[in-house]
């Protein structure tokens, strides 16, 4: 296999091809931080702190997942890295709680050991709106703590990859993601017995034995069934289309509508609700006959979207987010729905209406009000 | 100056419900000619030396694309239309699919052949779900015609997520997936859509095709500037008397199209490429509009001297955080703590530090985030405190006054 010859830190280094930077490093004994990358797993790029210089490229790369190539000029600690580093650290402490952020019970938190070992200043800004969750109890064998979850999805990863059950899921979006069981239920899975595996991955305080202790002094040996030998990536080309028909259908995407779509696929519940819960046209709790969605954006706020919100509010008596007594009509707000050029605009169902005034909303709305037709689209 | 509709020239003109009037306009003759007359390879070539790039926002050189998945391992590849069009201010694929989806079905059948795909994917924002009727029946006359024989074109619909415009959160949505963004490498021409090489366009870009292959590259590459050939459409919104679309050779000035055409007559902030595109003062307003200067997918968006600088910086970062994948730490904690710092400065209640701390947030989503989403976040944040920090500072001063004054 061809030599591929690189410059780390001003040290020249070798490796073969599919050798990633930090693999590369490591041989070198130059450490680079990284808090989702475990052995044992596959990469997942989502914490951002192995990022280093690559000469020639614009932006930083991490080092986990990008492969090394030909005379590639690495710098690991370059000012532009560290500081780009300790920032991402920075942002991971803005929104963590848990006892690390008092000193004594630090050393169980990877987040506050490299923020110690980079020289992370306190946060300059908390954020306001922490995500924040009840504790959970009910397993007699995790602990879980998610208000301290940093979101690495190293759980989610190892019981898939390591012990080859599939507890966990990501659901939600951006700032709100979360790692859930099932339907976003508190975790109590026969499945996990003492494994601990997920206690063990988990770089925070996050997750925890029941008695509240962070290891047992050595890896956990899993009781389990063993790696996960089904396809670590299964194709589900048909679950959006399930779920947007169904949405169509009942107007919502229900717990048993989801179990009965991830039974027909194959697939776990929590992996549906993760999908269901990404996209803002999917909802899991029930919405009124029609659904009326205001453009908010720039383009449309311009023009005045506030009047067709609060002209809406009037005409229905409900505010952004509920749905009216007689289940007729739900209403929210949307990001923008490529109706800029007749701002102020409102999607009702998938019937697109721009140019409003609050006489025009008045008559909308009536036209709805007298139909008693399901609201059903014609496909 | 008038527009020159060389890509929309069918808008308006033709019934877009009925095949024969696109025909009669010289309607699937690239297509005979490219499968008649020219190799895939000459296909690629002509695409290539036409200096298309992609329309979608990033400018990526069409030909070169077509030509990596071309030359790709393995005889599954697929095609895929990029109809997601979220970013804020956009609407111009809107338009074509909604005047001229033969255009674009042309364009498509054209890029299959080239690159060897019998299996293309339409992806289609839920947003747009009122346009599913006119694009499948466009499909039905050509099928029925005959043009689109060993090529099975799939309509996918979104649900309501900006992000799925990225081409490979869009590659895990087709594949039923939470639409996060894939790191790279691999790059979809090597392996996208489930793990085949994969070419993704934009509409604009591939209802070009047919003009390209039709007129010859050299045609389309006399018009347009050194480095970005042809023509642009633009979606223009805001305080203009006639929002809407125009198609105006590259290299035309933002004036041209602010000022002439869409009527602008007051000027304060001029927003180029959306939500995550840049932010200019109108003394910017000679630019030119091309990939060298300021361009993104063509959206452009004015802003009068009533509007508040940090009023709009709030509302495009609230954009840009609701619309996070939350899979990067950078772009999912950064784009949260922008919204809160600028939320506090719109409501008057600004901090001293709060602009340092906005420039390294800003920074670091731009140097490390995982995809376009989170860098693109940084840019009108950085624009702002380049163009317009007096803005900052005033309302630091007010909110600080303020505050002294309430003890
Ligand atoms: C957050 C984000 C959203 C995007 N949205 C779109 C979109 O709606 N439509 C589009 O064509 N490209 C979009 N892109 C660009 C695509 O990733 C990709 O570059 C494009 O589809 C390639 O087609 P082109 O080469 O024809 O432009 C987006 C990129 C990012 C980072």
């Amino acid at each position: 296999m061809e030599k591929i010859e690189i410059t780390i830190d001003g040290r020249p280094a070798s490796g073969t091809e599919g050798m990633t930077i930090l693999d590369a490093a490591r041989q070198l004994g130059i450490e680079i931080p990284a808090l989702c990358n475990e052995q044992g797993l596959k990469p997942s790029g989502n914490c951002r702190i192995c990022v280093v210089e690559v000469e020639g490229m614009n932006r930083l790369v991490p080092a986990c997942h990008t492969p090394i190539e030909q005379g590639m000029n690495i710098s690991t600690r370059s000012h532009r890295v560290t500081e780009t580093r300790k920032i991402i650290v920075e942002l991971m402490l803005a929104s963590h709680t848990g006892p690390c952020m008092a000193d004594n019970a630090a050393k169980e938190c990877s987040v506050h050991n490299i923020a110690s070992d980079i020289e992370v200043a306190p946060p300059r800004f908390l954020i306001q709106n922490p995500r924040s969750y009840p504790v959970e109890m009910m397993s007699p064998y995790v602990k879980r703590d998610l208000s301290r979850c940093i979101l690495c999805r190293n759980c989610v990863r190892a019981c898939r990859e390591i012990v080859g059950h599939n507890v966990y899921s990501m659901a939600y979006r951006g700032f709100n993601s979360k790692v859930v069981v099932d339907c976003d239920v508190p975790l109590d899975k026969d499945v996990c017995k003492d494994c601990g595996v997920c206690i063990e991955y988990c770089p925070t305080s996050a997750l925890m034995y029941p008695d509240g202790t962070k290891t047992k002094g050595e890896r956990a040996v899993p009781k389990t069934k063993g790696p996960w030998t089904g396809e670590l990536d299964p194709k589900q080309p048909e679950l959006l289309t399930l779920l947007i028909q169904e949405q169509r259908k009942s107007g919502y995407v229900s717990s048993d509508a989801m179990q009965k779509i991830a039974d027909s696929m194959d697939l776990d519940v929590g992996d549906v609700y993760g999908v269901a819960t990404f996209y803002a046209f999917l909802s899991t709790t029930p919405n009124g006959e029609n659904v009326i969605r205001i453009c908010k954006s720039l383009p449309c706020y311009m023009k005045h979207a506030q009047m067709v919100i609060d002209s809406v509010e009037e005409e229905l008596g409900i505010k952004p987010g509920e749905t009216t007594s007689d289940g007729k009509f739900s209403f929210e707000l949307t990001n923008c729905i490529g109706a800029c050029d007749k701002a102020p605009a409102m999607l009702v169902n998938e019937q697109l209406y721009g140019n409003l005034t609050p006489e025009k909303i008045s008559s909308i709305l009536k036209s709805y009000k007298m139909e008693d037709l399901p609201w059903q689209s014609p496909e | 100056m008038a527009e020159s509709r060389i890509i929309l020239k069918n808008c308006e003109v033709i019934d877009p419900a009925d095949i024969g009037t696109y025909i009669e306009k010289d309607g699937f003759k690239a297509l005979e000619k490219a499968r008649t007359s020219m190799s895939q390879e000459s296909v690629i070539d002509e695409v290539k030396s036409s200096g298309l790039r992609g329309r979608g926002g990033a400018g990526f050189p069409c030909g070169v694309k077509w030509e990596l998945a071309a030359n790709a391992d393995g005889s599954e590849k697929y095609l895929i239309c990029n109809a997601d069009e979220g970013e804020m201010g956009t609407f111009k694929d809107r338009y074509l699919l909604e005047y001229d989806p033969f255009s674009l079905i042309e364009g498509i059948a054209i890029a299959a052949y080239a690159i060897g795909a019998v299996k293309a994917y339409i992806y289609l924002r839920g947003e747009y779900r009122y346009l599913l009727s006119t694009i499948r029946g466009a499909i039905g006359q050509a099928v029925e015609k005959g043009y689109l024989d060993g090529l099975d074109i799939v309509l996918q619909e979104g649900a309501g997520a900006y992000i799925c415009g990225e081409e490979t959160a869009l590659m895990n949505s087709l594949e039923g997936k939470r639409g996060e963004a894939r790191f790279k490498p691999p790059f979809p021409p090597v392996s996208g859509l489930f793990e085949k090489p994969t070419i993704i366009n934009n509409v604009e870009t591939l209802a070009a095709i047919p003009r390209i292959i039709l007129n010859g590259a050299e045609w389309f590459s006399n018009i347009g500037t050194e480095k970005s050939k042809g023509t642009k459409i633009f979606s223009v919104s805001g305080d203009v008397s006639r929002p809407g679309i125009y198609e105006l050779p590259m290299g035309s000035s933002l004036k041209q199209l602010v000022v002439d055409l869409a009527g602008a007559t007051d000027i304060k902030i001029i927003q180029v490429g959306g939500a995550a595109g840049r932010l200019l003062p109108y003394n910017w307003l000679d630019t030119a509009l091309s990939f060298e200067t300021v361009l993104g997918a063509g959206a452009v968006t004015v802003f009068d001297s009533s509007r508040d600088m940090i009023d709009v910086v709030f509302k495009t970062i609230e954009f840009l955080a609701e619309e996070s994948c939350g899979l990067c730490t950078p772009c999912r904690e950064g784009s949260q703590v922008l919204f809160e710092i600028l939320e506090r400065l719109r409501n008057g209640e600004g901090e001293q530090q709060d602009t340092d701390v906005l420039e390294d947030v800003a920074n670091t989503m731009a140097e490390a985030s995982l995809c376009g989403l989170g860098q693109g976040t940084a840019v009108p944040v950085l624009d702002s405190l380049n163009f317009f920090k007096q803005d900052y500072k005033n309302r630091i001063e007010q909110s600080l006054y303020i505050k002294s004054l309430l003890g």
